[in-house]
């Protein structure tokens, strides 16, 4: 259960289950996305990516629908992940969304280092 | 410049001094496919167990955990390394604590022999996750190791997970041992996606053809490719595919395996037989291409290239069912020894009609045959109409007790035969022809 209140170390975030996040569903009851994988769960998806070589231009890639040719496993694995999470088109739409929040967050950090 | 020697002596000192737990033995393949022969699966595991077992009794939650793990809070909370650097035990710690441990570290202008070794700790008090972590958490280790830290690739639970898997049809005890090796070898970045790949594998015979690709010399760009293509398939999908006989054939019974498409293409379908047991990769070019079995030519990619193996000896390739020449195809076989790991020289072999004797030299032939296949060392056999008369390659691909696990590539079919055969030269049928005429002698390289 992730606290809002509280801000999570790296450390933590990359241990985060991102399996169990985005089993909880992809929206809210408002249908937005879900405070909790916007904020604390797309920066643990960027960290666990980072941690695994996936780079946010295949992060990009993937959000925009057109993978080119092999996809990295740890991505792969996050992107089914989130379509079984998905109910509907519109929760897809909003996941892959997200996917471009995390690639962003990637981008940043590769920058930064 | 500090050098590992210093680090080694003052782990000496340490150990001398009590502060410091003897090094556990090492638990090298070897060692584990010994116990896994001697004493089985189960065995080997509830031996592994233990040491997990010991592992998670110092989980946070025990009664001795909170203090350690008090003290393990603190030194975060204060960035103090040369606390985290004085804890011997970091099983009680979080995988949180512990990767904020490993960041403390790694952030000093200078990491000294005293932080690689905590590092070291660190990474060891993962216990049976740490091959997982090693995979999710890449980029740490790779930093870890970038710094100093002497991190093994290769994990006893790899070891344990690997060896478990061994079977006929998945992989042998020298292909884990060539896997093992090679993962030594590869360069950094190739054993991280390799890692990787391992995994992200939907089970453990997965990850066994995986090792097995690797053993067999193919790159990381077609192991991933390869690991796409198979991840989530069963066990009877992986045996079927993989393979192009059946090595799981009972005593007494018999499978449709690879058969030659051409009338004298005994030698070269040999060739891919024993290059696809050894390499998945090229198994499963030749399975998704069409059926193995059967000589109707329905497979076009195993068929061409029988020919033009044959092609390559200036051996026309013909029909079945008329006349051909054959080839020999010792250099092909050579051709592949990255794959196999073994070169090949031809023995003839002279049998005496009616009857070879005990002791003779059919008789030696097949217990050296029966040798190299309880090696893991597949042999290719020749059999004949008569004593010295090579007319026919079959494989032989395993040994249990004293009968050897034959493809046939006339008939397709692969099928036990027992020493008696060969001594009796009665060997037709279930093969083509009754004679042992010869076989390969394996080298290994």
């Amino acid at each position: 259960m992730i606290d809002d209140e509280r801000s999570y170390s790296d450390a933590e975030l990359s241990t985060l289950d991102l399996g169990a996040l985005l089993a909880g569903g992809i929206t809210g009851p408002d249908g937005r996305m879900r405070p909790d994988l916007q904020g604390v769960g797309s920066a643990a998806a960027a960290i666990q990516l980072d941690n695994q070589f996936v780079t946010g231009a295949q992060v990009a890639q993937v959000a925009g629908g057109e993978p080119s040719g092999f996809v990295a496993p740890p991505l792969d694995m996050l992107v089914k992940a989130g379509h079984a999470a998905a109910k509907s088109d519109a929760e897809l739409a909003v996941f892959n969304q997200w996917l471009g929040m995390v690639a962003g967050q990637l981008i940043l950090r590769e920058r930064a280092r | 410049m500090t050098t590992r020697t210093k680090l080694k002596r003052e782990e000496d000192v340490e150990r001398e001094d009590g502060r410091r737990e003897p090094a556990p033995p090492p638990a090298p393949v070897s060692q584990m496919l010994e116990l896994q022969r001697t004493m089985g699966n189960q065995a080997a595991m509830a031996l592994m167990a233990r040491s997990v077992r010991a592992t998670l009794a110092r989980e946070p939650g025990t009664a001795e955990a909170p203090q350690a793990n008090a003290s393990i809070s603190q030194a975060i909370a204060d960035r103090d390394i040369g606390a985290i650097k004085a804890i011997d035990d970091f099983t009680p710690a979080s995988d949180p604590q512990r990767l904020e441990m490993i960041a403390i570290l790694l952030d000093q202008f200078w990491v000294g022999p005293r932080d690689e070794a905590a590092l070291e700790r660190i990474w060891a008090s993962f216990g049976e996750r740490l091959p997982a972590m090693m995979a999710t958490h890449a980029r740490v280790w790779w930093d870890c190791v970038d710094r100093g830290a002497e991190l093994p690739r290769w994990t006893r639970y790899d070891n344990l997970n690997l060896t478990c898997e061994i079977s006929p049809g998945v992989i042998n005890d020298r292909q884990v041992r060539r896997a093992v090796a090679r993962i030594d070898e590869i360069p950094e970045n190739e054993y991280l996606q390799f890692r990787q790949l391992m995994y992200y594998a939907g089970s453990g015979a997965e990850v066994a053809f995986l090792c097995k690709a690797l053993a067999a010399e193919r790159t990381i760009g077609d192991i991933a490719t390869f690991a796409n293509t198979i991840r989530g398939k069963d066990r009877p999908w992986l045996l079927a595919n993989l393979n192009v006989a059946d090595e799981n054939v009972a005593q007494g019974g018999s499978a449709s395996g690879i058969q030659q498409q051409w009338q004298m293409a005994c030698g070269p379908t040999s060739v891919q037989t024993i290059r696809a047991q050894n390499d998945p990769i090229y198994a499963l070019s030749l399975t998704a291409a069409g059926p193995v079995s059967g000589a109707s030519w329905a497979n076009l990619p195993m068929t061409v290239e029988q020919g033009a193996i044959l092609i390559g000896h200036g051996s026309m390739p013909t029909p079945i069912g008329t006349s051909g020449q054959g080839a020999w195809v010792e250099s092909d076989l050579n051709a592949i020894s990255s794959t196999t790991g073994v070169t090949y020289t031809f023995q003839l072999i002279t049998a005496i009609a009616p009857v070879n004797p005990a002791g003779g030299e059919v008789d030696k032939a097949v217990t050296s045959i029966i040798g190299f296949l309880n090696q893991g060392i597949q042999v290719p056999i020749l059999i004949g109409g008569g004593p010295q008369v090579t007319a026919h390659y079959v494989m032989g691909l395993r040994a249990q007790g004293d009968s050897i696990l034959i493809n046939d590539p006339g008939s397709g079919t692969t099928t036990w035969v027992a020493r008696q055969a060969f001594l009796t030269n009665t060997l037709a049928p279930p093969l083509s022809w009754p004679f042992l005429a010869g076989y390969d002698q394996p080298s290994p390289k």
